[in-house]
């Protein structure tokens, strides 16, 4: 029963703050509200029982990403024009949209599986066994990409003259 | 109670909403902070998933995933403050030198 009751508030917290996302003028508002999803995120991580996913969202997502993102928006200042447009192009998107998400949703609910007890070892220390010993070469190979991504974002945003 | 209906049905909602954001602003950042949305969207399917089936694979790929997106993020920010600083450009409608 408690956990129906934070399920409905994390989940209506999201859904909300991810329109809100979508409608704010300014992108500073948006970048808040992106904020607020990814914390409402990381509480329906935790009533998954997967605890170190809901710390790691909340440490990497709204520490490290979202503060980036409000550097950025510091940086570039765009302006504050109300946007959300409707061309031809955007309501035949929007219609299809409609009709693939509602055949989805509608498909959805035709499972009626309930979650068991959880008997897994879900614990921190067994995620990190797996990352350490069967998943070591993707573990590698991200630790290559992010090296990569930091050296071509120094590169890309240098000032030219440098 | 809940089940994984629900979750599935939330991740759904949250990433159509990213797809429709995509759809109807102009904005570079706010388009990117959408890109941000679905991924977080298919992050919750992938727990739900992982914890309906008592099996860890899933949160390891949520690791993986949270930390592509961190490295795209990096990379994408560098992008648009680049095409600020050469074509003070805030708009994808502003970036058609390619249309003929």
């Amino acid at each position: 029963m408690i956990e129906a009751i934070f399920f409905g508030f994390f989940s209506l917290v999201a859904v909300a703050a991810a329109f809100s996302l979508i409608l704010q003028k300014d992108p500073v508002y948006s970048a808040l509200s992106l904020i607020v999803v990814i914390a409402s995120m990381a509480g329906l991580f935790l009533l998954l029982n997967s605890p170190l996913l809901a710390m790691l969202q909340i440490i990497i997502y709204a520490g490290a990403v979202m503060a980036l993102f409000v550097f950025v928006i510091m940086m570039v200042d765009p302006p504050k024009i109300p946007t959300p447009s409707f061309n031809v192009y955007s309501r035949v998107a929007f219609l299809i949209l409609l009709v693939i998400a509602g055949v989805a949703i509608w498909s959805i609910t035709k499972v009626t599986d309930s979650f068991t007890p959880l008997n897994a070892d879900f614990s921190v220390r067994q995620i990190s066994r797996s990352i350490f010993t069967s998943h070591l070469f993707p573990f590698e190979a991200i630790g290559m990409l992010i090296v990569s991504a930091v050296v071509g974002a120094l590169y890309i945003a240098r000032k030219e003259e440098a | 109670m809940i089940q994984p209906a629900h979750y599935l049905i939330l991740s759904l909602l949250l990433f159509f909403t990213g797809v429709l954001g995509i759809f109807i602003r102009k904005n570079l950042l706010v388009m990117f902070m959408c890109i941000e949305l679905m991924l977080n969207s298919v992050n919750l399917a992938f727990v739900a998933f992982s914890r309906h089936f008592q099996n860890l694979e899933g949160q390891l790929f949520v690791f993986f995933v949270i930390t592509v997106a961190a490295a795209e993020a990096t990379v994408g920010l560098a992008i648009i403050l680049l095409i600020h600083r050469n074509r003070k450009a805030h708009d994808i409608d502003q970036l058609n030198s390619l249309k003929g």
